[in-house]
């Protein structure tokens, strides 16, 4: 070494080069942790991928298979099919991006290549770097060790052949099966089983196929709790059909929805969402005795009213009848004049045209309740209607209104509770004596000193004077 | 130094270590591992505390790593009796040769590099702690004056079980200024034929001296050059802490029988051993692995249990192995 060279410039080159091997090393480790990484994430993504492919394509074949029975579009198969791939594709796509490599990264993957902890080592060296050989000499050696290693035996493809084939196979089966289907709505979905059968057992020849299609789409309705059979009526009066079915068909067309809310009960068994209605079974027997005595009574006013029709046709045509609003001012009237309790009578209508007819009706059922029957006052219906579809609509809303009181909405929160399960613990605390107690009767009382004995006692704690002590005593 | 020194280094740490290893099991039968302890201690300079029931080979290992090791051995046999002056070695009256007298310091057993403080817990806990300077400072002080000890330098002391009779307790500062405890098990049936043999028939069990001081002195060196990562010393570190019962890394073991847990000279211990261990194997960097290989006679002697502990019986070794199984690496 020649004395006049700084030490820094010998050392220096020896450094840079040093570091320059550390710093390729470095990075040949970071590298390779960066890239174990991201073949693992990959592995694990390709395993989710080959188990959730077929799923996903099974879910597009059921799609596609109930949208065909429904009569939904292909259009509607392929969004749902290009929605799951957009999803599965994104997902993938975020979890192998590349990202930093961490020590928690570094030891799954020192572990997973059987490294013995020399990557994980190595790769916080590379992070860190340090000017010792050593540690140079660390990461040269975790550098060409790991990239011995075989990372495609380490994180191997995975086989899922099998599944990526269901998985296409069922993507095209989901386009291809329903074209072979007859569209519309061939699939019962909204017709419960049992509902066929039931019509079957009335004879409904007499119905159109489009009100015969309605019959059965209301009746699932009914047993499925979406429509009470009022509702269901309802809507049947609104079919132009409807008004050309005779009498006796229409109580048997009651008869079946209420028979299919009697089937409820059964059918809870196989919907179980259905199984909160049980408990409404009281209101549900009132609303269909009140459904059943309506339709009736409706029925037995419009036979009445087409037999009256055909006597005075010719007046009522020019005169027609009252109006419901002047019913209800006749009634205000009458009821105004200090007659609280009396019953109104309602008005004979000379007209036989509209409903106003029908709240005369069936004498036998006018009678009692208001409301009970067609034509009973009750919320804003006014006597006199002469449209039994704003009946049939006014009722529908009194049902609406049984229907929400029927499943306890109403009532208190705290009914519903569960009561809480409280009880008084059986064990009890007798409170034990202490073993030891202190009596002080039985303690023996301190021997108090004689009074004839206090000055010898005092006296004995009293230092005898010596002679000199007199002595200065005296003096002073 | 370059990196091809580095593996130069490495290969004569591990050719050496073996060396060692090698010439001490021709004598010993059956116990690698509380020889590879042995020598691990005394290339990471500490000391040695070695258990086990009488007769299992314990002064026989401490002998046999003395004679392979070209270094000056010295015994001293503890009993009820033996004074601290006994050890460290006391001042006698001399008389000059023209006449008068002075005081000459007549050094101990203590003076030496392998000292064998053989059944150390049946003396009294006054001269068990004439071994404490000793052990950490490497020195002794006599009077006003302090006497530094040769390099290396190496207390292998034996115990009996402390269950065992007229045995006392070592006090928790001389049990934590121990590198290693080991436990020298009873031998197996098949190293039991291997004893027989060599000592009940004429033999030659003799070991050559395959080392020197300096040798070892070098070894300790190259053993501290050895890096080690940030995580995989906040491993140890976490071990160590995890032994304290308020110790956020501390088991359910740990928090109900032990009072007091490793210091911090049981990290230092976990990380020298550890580098040692891994340059056994002929590895430039620690691994977790190596800190869990000498985690048990690290720590063992270390943690000591409160009286629930006491009154159970506890294993400490117990409360080590659920250690290293509940502390994240």
């Amino acid at each position: 070494m020649n004395p006049g060279t700084p030490e820094s410039d010998i050392v220096e080159p020896f450094r840079v080069s040093l570091v320059s091997e550390r710093s390729s090393s470095a990075t040949v480790v970071r590298d390779l942790v960066a890239a174990g990484d991201r073949r693992r994430r990959q592995r694990d993504v390709a395993k989710t991928l080959a188990r959730t492919a077929p799923i996903g394509a099974a879910g597009v074949f059921l799609v596609g298979i109930l949208g065909s029975g429904v009569g939904w579009s292909v259009a509607v198969t392929a969004a749902v099919w290009i929605a799951l791939f957009a999803v599965l594709v994104g997902w993938a796509f975020l979890t192998t991006r590349p990202r930093p490599t961490t020590d928690a990264i570094a030891v799954d993957v020192d572990r997973d290549a059987g490294l013995a902890g020399e990557l994980r080592s190595a790769h916080w060296f590379s992070l860190n770097p340090s000017a010792s050989a050593w540690a140079a000499f660390h990461l040269d050696e975790a550098a060409r060790r790991s990239s011995a290693v075989p990372w495609h035996e380490v994180y191997p493809r995975t086989k899922s052949r099998k599944s990526w084939l269901a998985a296409a196979v069922l993507s095209m089966a989901a386009f291809a099966v329903p074209a072979g289907l007859p569209t519309g709505s061939w699939l019962p979905v909204s017709v419960p089983a049992g509902a066929e059968e039931l019509v079957d057992m009335v004879e409904l020849d007499g119905l159109s196929p489009e009100l015969r299609d309605k019959l059965l789409e209301l009746l699932a309705a009914v047993r499925e709790g979406k429509m009470t059979p009022m509702e269901a009526m309802a809507a049947l009066r609104e079919l132009t059909d409807f008004a050309k079915v005779d009498a006796a068909m229409k109580e048997q067309i009651a008869q079946l929805l209420n028979d299919a809310l009697t089937s409820r009960d059964q059918f809870e068994k196989i919907n179980p969402n259905l199984a909160d209605a049980k408990t409404m079974s009281a209101d549900v027997e009132w609303a269909r005795e009140n459904m059943a005595s309506r339709v009736a009574s409706e029925e037995a006013q419009k036979a009445e009213d087409a037999a009256r029709g055909g006597e005075s046709e010719p007046s009522d045509s020019k005169e027609p009848g009252p109006t419901t609003e002047q019913s209800a001012e006749g009634e205000a009237g009458e009821a105004s004049e200090g007659q609280p309790g009396a019953k109104v009578p309602a008005k004979p209508s000379e007209s036989a045209d509209g409903a106003a007819v029908m709240m005369l009706g069936n004498p036998s059922s006018a009678v009692g309740e208001p409301g009970s029957v067609f034509g009973g006052k009750r919320g804003n219906v006014k006597y006199g209607t002469s449209q039994a579809s704003e009946i049939a609509a006014s009722l529908k809303r009194e049902m609406v209104e049984a229907i929400v009181n029927i499943d306890r909405s109403d009532l208190d929160k705290e009914d519903r509770r569960r009561k809480t399960q409280q009880s008084w613990s059986s064990l009890t605390y007798t409170r034990s004596g202490s073993r030891a107690s202190f009596d002080r009767a039985r303690t023996e009382s301190v021997q108090a000193v004689p009074e004839a004995r206090k000055p010898v006692v005092e006296r004995y704690f009293v230092r005898p004077a010596t002679p000199d002590s007199n002595e200065e005593q005296s003096t002073r | 130094m370059t990196t091809a020194a580095v593996a130069q280094h490495i290969e004569l740490f591990r050719e050496r270590f073996v060396r060692i290893t090698t010439e001490v099991g021709r004598r010993i039968v059956g116990h690698e591992e509380i020889v590879a302890g042995a020598v691990t201690s005394l290339l990471a300079g500490g000391h040695v505390l070695l258990e086990g029931i009488p007769g299992v080979g314990k002064t026989s290992l401490v002998h046999t790593l003395a004679d392979v090791l070209h270094l000056r051995f010295s015994r001293i046999q503890f009993t009820p009796d033996l004074m601290p002056a006994d050890i460290v070695g006391t001042h006698i009256v001399q008389e000059h040769a023209q006449g008068g007298t002075f005081f000459e310091f007549q050094p101990g057993p203590i003076f030496a590099n392998v000292v064998l403080a053989d059944e150390i817990n049946r003396a009294t806990p006054k001269t068990q702690s004439a071994l404490l300077e000793a052990m950490q400072e490497v020195s002794v002080t006599v009077g006003k004056t302090t006497f530094q000890l040769e390099q290396p330098f190496l207390v292998l002391a034996t115990q009996n079980p402390i269950e065992m009779e007229g045995t006392y307790p070592l006090p928790e500062a001389q049990l934590d200024r121990f590198f290693f405890k080991l436990k020298v098990e009873y031998p197996p049936e098949e190293a039991l034929h291997d004893i027989l043999d060599r000592t009940t028939q004429p033999m030659d069990v003799s070991v050559t001296r395959v080392m020197d001081g300096a040798e070892i002195l070098e070894m300790r060196q190259v053993a501290r050059s050895v890096p080690i990562a940030r995580p995989v010393q906040a491993y140890a570190i976490r071990l160590t802490l995890g032994s304290h019962a308020d110790s956020p890394y501390a088991t359910p073991l740990v928090k109900r029988f032990v009072r007091y847990g490793a210091s911090p000279r049981a990290a230092q211990t976990l990380v020298l051993a550890g580098k040692i261990h891994a340059l056994r194997h002929g590895r430039a960097f620690v691994s977790p692995e190596d800190v869990r290989a000498v985690a048990l006679p690290a720590l063992r002697h270390r943690i000591l249990l409160n009286f629930e502990g006491d009154a159970e019986q506890v294993n400490v070794d117990t409360i080590v192995a659920e250690l290293l199984k509940g502390v994240s690496v």
